[in-house]
């Protein structure tokens, strides 16, 4: 079960990070933040869906060592 | 097998309803359009392959491997390029400017029209408060002598078509009231479409001691001659001269903020500034906020406070003047004491200052030089750069120098005694009475030399001065340079570097000041 | 962890496309990429997000590499777009990040980096198209980020990718200035000593499980 958690958290990283992206730019134009400023939440987004996906595995897999 | 995704058909008919619309609508603009909004195209797309994932997994339909594939991607990034571009057009159009020409313009959509503002007047009352509300141009507030408020000027705007732009014009009535003794002055430019750029450019002329509000949200300022002013916008540029009263800016972003004459207090919140100069105020001046070109401050009677996060200057009095940039602080003739901290790095130049100094900065040169007449404590403090201090020779001070890592020069000879604490620091202590002189850098050389008093032509003649080299491109910043000085307090020559931060330049002899310097 | 249809034999690799866990006999290897039965690719070709790599005989090395010379084009002469543009916009960002004020110092360094990153495009470019004559599928972002997901293994990457988006935030958000971070540098060894310690001593626990792990899935 926990794999197809897996295959799901990849599948959706891709538009979450666009979703971000988006939500970043349109609060750069709504004179929030600028981009050049917000963009780590980018990096911060990957490295939680990563680490998400990386539990998932980890759970499925209880020979693992963690 | 999986069903394929809903994105492309989507775009698609997005993409014709947009175009439907503007045949049928053409007054936005599709490229106008296209840069203020954007951004939603990414977010209903990632929303729409979101969705479908979840749909697919709920269904048990195989999960593709990448939600967004390289070729997805590609087109993004490209939409983001574009989208910048295009939004940085919209944003930074050059009718925002003061005295913009219309013929100037950036033209991208419509035409543009230009009306005048009928001439309106209105016998003011005494003492009167005038509150100004112009959203987008440029606001001219003279005081004269007279007895009547006088507003004329001129209006722009850009229409697809004579009909709409003379409908705009119609829906902004420029409108002057008065209510008891307060004046009101409304261009009620909001009253339309922001795609139509409409800008009032106005000239009021009221009488002399009017305390004038202005209220925008990008319009450049001018004023002369009031009571006193105040000033708030999102983005604009504000010059004002001869201000009997207090002052008070409030902007987001300004390109250039100036102010002559004035009585104070003054108080000036930025956001995002370039320029600043402030001269000839009698009050307190209170500075906030982030410059990234130039500060010029000079003959200030009262108390100066300059802050932002990074940066505070505090000093009692201004007889002189003061030049700040990003990298770099000059000054001469200031009352202090004077407090200089910055967390980024900075080289500090103080020339003849009262009462003492306490200067802490990141990283840069220190170079201090205090009026002999009024000794203060002094405690200078670079994390990485050379400090120099010129005292007068009969001068009484405790003094404490400590590098961690550098060369001591000391020109004071027996009066001070080197020693050397671990492997590498220097220390330089000596004088038993007087203000403590405390300086500090982990890395670079010390130097305490002997200021010899010279009378004050020549003194005149050796205080650093800016030198312009050529013209250059971009916001003018001071030249990097350094006096070297002869044992006996005389110029031997100036240094000029083009390149900043760096520590010892390739000497470029430019000038010699009478003496010859010892390198030719 | 053992494989869900043959429950005696343990799982070596996962599927490409679906995840699922397999063993040696439910294991299909189409052009050195893992499938399941059911995803082998002559069956069921992925439809949204195509290999835009085809076995392009005419892929030459060589002139990739040439290609690799002129920033992006290498990768978009393998046929890897996305990946292109990325090493455009990755060269675009150096040059103009070792031209801005904001480096002060440590230009240098970044000219070091520009040397590098525009060496190692045409390598890049030139290893991918000898991967595509071999009849490889070359992955579309492939060696973009080679950090691969292995079970169990202490997540590295995605940690630091975390601390390194909030460590920029804070600059940028002015809570927190880098420069003066940076004394501390030698957390970082400590840092890496550490998760050095935690590799071996995990390893010792369960050598078995650290055997299987590498016989890992894609290439």
């Amino acid at each position: 079960m926990s794999t197809r958690k897996a295959a799901l958290l990849r599948a959706i990283r891709g538009p979450i990070m666009l979703l971000t992206l988006g939500s970043l730019f349109a609060w750069d134009h709504s004179g929030g933040l600028a981009f050049t400023q917000s963009f780590p939440l980018l990096l911060i987004v990957y490295g939680v869906l990563k680490l998400l996906e990386r539990t998932a595995v980890s759970a499925a897999d209880p020979g693992g060592t963690e | 097998m999986r069903p394929r995704s809903m994105v492309g058909p989507l775009l698609l008919i997005g993409l014709g309803s947009l175009l439907l619309l503007h045949t049928l609508r053409p007054q936005p603009g599709l490229l106008a359009i296209f840069g203020r909004y954007w951004p939603f195209i990414l977010i209903g797309w990632g929303l729409v392959r979101l969705l479908e994932i979840v749909y697919w997994r709920i269904r048990r339909f195989p999960l593709p491997a990448y939600g967004i594939s390289g070729a997805e991607w590609t087109a993004i990034i490209l939409i983001c390029l574009a989208g910048s571009a295009l939004h940085a057009v919209e944003r930074y159009r050059p009718w925002d400017r003061l005295g913009a020409v219309a013929s100037r313009r950036l033209e991208l959509f419509g035409r543009s029209y230009e009306y005048t503002i009928a001439e309106q007047r209105l016998p003011a009352p005494t003492a009167a408060r005038l509150l100004v509300e112009n959203l987008r141009g440029t606001t001219r507030i003279t005081g004269a002598e007279t007895q009547e408020i006088r507003v004329s000027g001129r209006k722009t705007l850009r229409a697809v078509h004579d009909a709409e732009a003379s409908q705009a014009d119609r829906n902004t009535p420029v409108e002057l009231s008065r209510d008891a003794d307060r004046v009101v002055l409304r261009t009620n430019l909001d009253r339309v479409a922001s795609d139509l750029a409409a800008s009032a450019h106005i000239e009021v002329v009221v009488p002399r001691g009017t305390a004038v509000e202005v209220r925008s949200r990008n319009a450049d300022l001018e004023a002369s001659s009031l009571a006193s002013l105040e000033f708030s916008s999102e983005s604009g540029s504000a010059r004002a001269r001869n201000i009997s009263g207090p002052v008070r800016f409030i902007l987001g972003r300004a390109a250039l903020i100036s102010l002559v004459e004035a009585t104070g207090p003054v108080e000036i919140a930025v956001r995002r500034g370039r320029d600043l100069e402030v001269e000839a105020v009698k009050g307190a001046v209170t500075l906030e906020g982030y410059y990234s070109g130039d500060l010029r401050l000079a003959s200030l009677g009262g108390p100066l406070r300059f802050q932002n996060v990074q940066t505070t200057l505090k000093l009692q009095k201004l007889p002189g003047r003061i030049q700040m940039d990003l990298g770099d602080l000059t000054g001469v003739r200031l009352e202090g004491p004077v407090h200089f901290s910055s967390s980024r790095a900075c080289d500090v130049q103080l020339d003849e200052f009262a009462q003492g100094a306490e200067i802490s900065v990141d990283s840069g040169d220190i170079r201090l030089r205090p009026a002999p007449s009024a000794l203060g404590p002094i405690h200078a403090r670079t994390r990485s750069g050379d400090i120099e201090l010129a005292l007068p020779e009969q001068a009484a001070f405790q003094l404490r120098a400590r590098t961690a890592r550098g060369t001591i020069f000391n020109h004071f000879g027996p009066l001070l005694r080197e020693t050397s604490e671990g492997e590498r620091a220097s220390v330089l202590t000596g004088g038993t009475t007087g203000h403590p002189m405390h300086l500090e850098t982990m890395r670079g050389s010390i130097t305490v030399r002997k200021d010899t008093v010279a009378p004050p032509s020549r003194s005149a003649d050796r205080s650093p001065r800016q030198i312009e080299i050529g013209a250059r491109k971009g916001t003018p910043r001071a030249q990097h340079h350094r006096v070297r000085y002869a044992h006996d307090g005389t110029v031997a020559g100036i240094l000029i570097s083009m390149r900043r931060r760096t520590s010892l330049p390739p000497p470029q002899p430019w000038a010699n000041a009478g003496q010859r310097p010892p390198w030719l | 962890m053992n494989c869900p249809i043959h429950p005696d034999s343990p799982v070596v690799a996962y599927c490409r496309t679906c995840g699922q866990p397999l063993c040696t006999e439910c294991r299909r290897i189409a052009a050195g990429t893992v499938y399941c039965q059911q995803h082998l690719p002559a069956i069921v070709p992925p439809s949204p997000s195509p290999p835009p790599s085809t076995f392009a005989a005419g892929s030459s090395p060589g002139l990739a590499f040439l290609l690799g010379l002129i920033p992006g084009v290498g990768a978009v002469y393998n046929g890897q777009y996305a990946k292109g543009i990325v090493h455009v916009v990755i060269f675009g960002l150096l040059i103009s990040l070792t031209t801005s004020e904001a480096v002060r110092g440590f230009e240098p360094l970044f000219g070091m980096l520009i040397a590098i990153f525009y060496i190692y495009m045409p390598f890049e470019a030139y290893h991918t198209a000898r991967r595509r004559r071999l009849g490889e599928v070359v992955d579309e972002f492939s060696s973009i980020l080679p950090l691969r997901s292995h079970a169990g293994r202490f997540p590295a990457g995605p940690i630091l990718l975390i601390a390194l988006g909030l460590l920029f935030l804070l600059h940028n958000l002015e809570l927190l200035r880098i420069e003066r971070l940076l004394r501390y540098w030698p957390v970082l060894l400590i840092g890496l000593g550490v998760y050095m310690l935690y590799c071996r001593l995990s390893g010792y626990r369960k050598p078995g499980a650290k055997s299987e792990e590498h016989q890992d899935v894609n290439p």
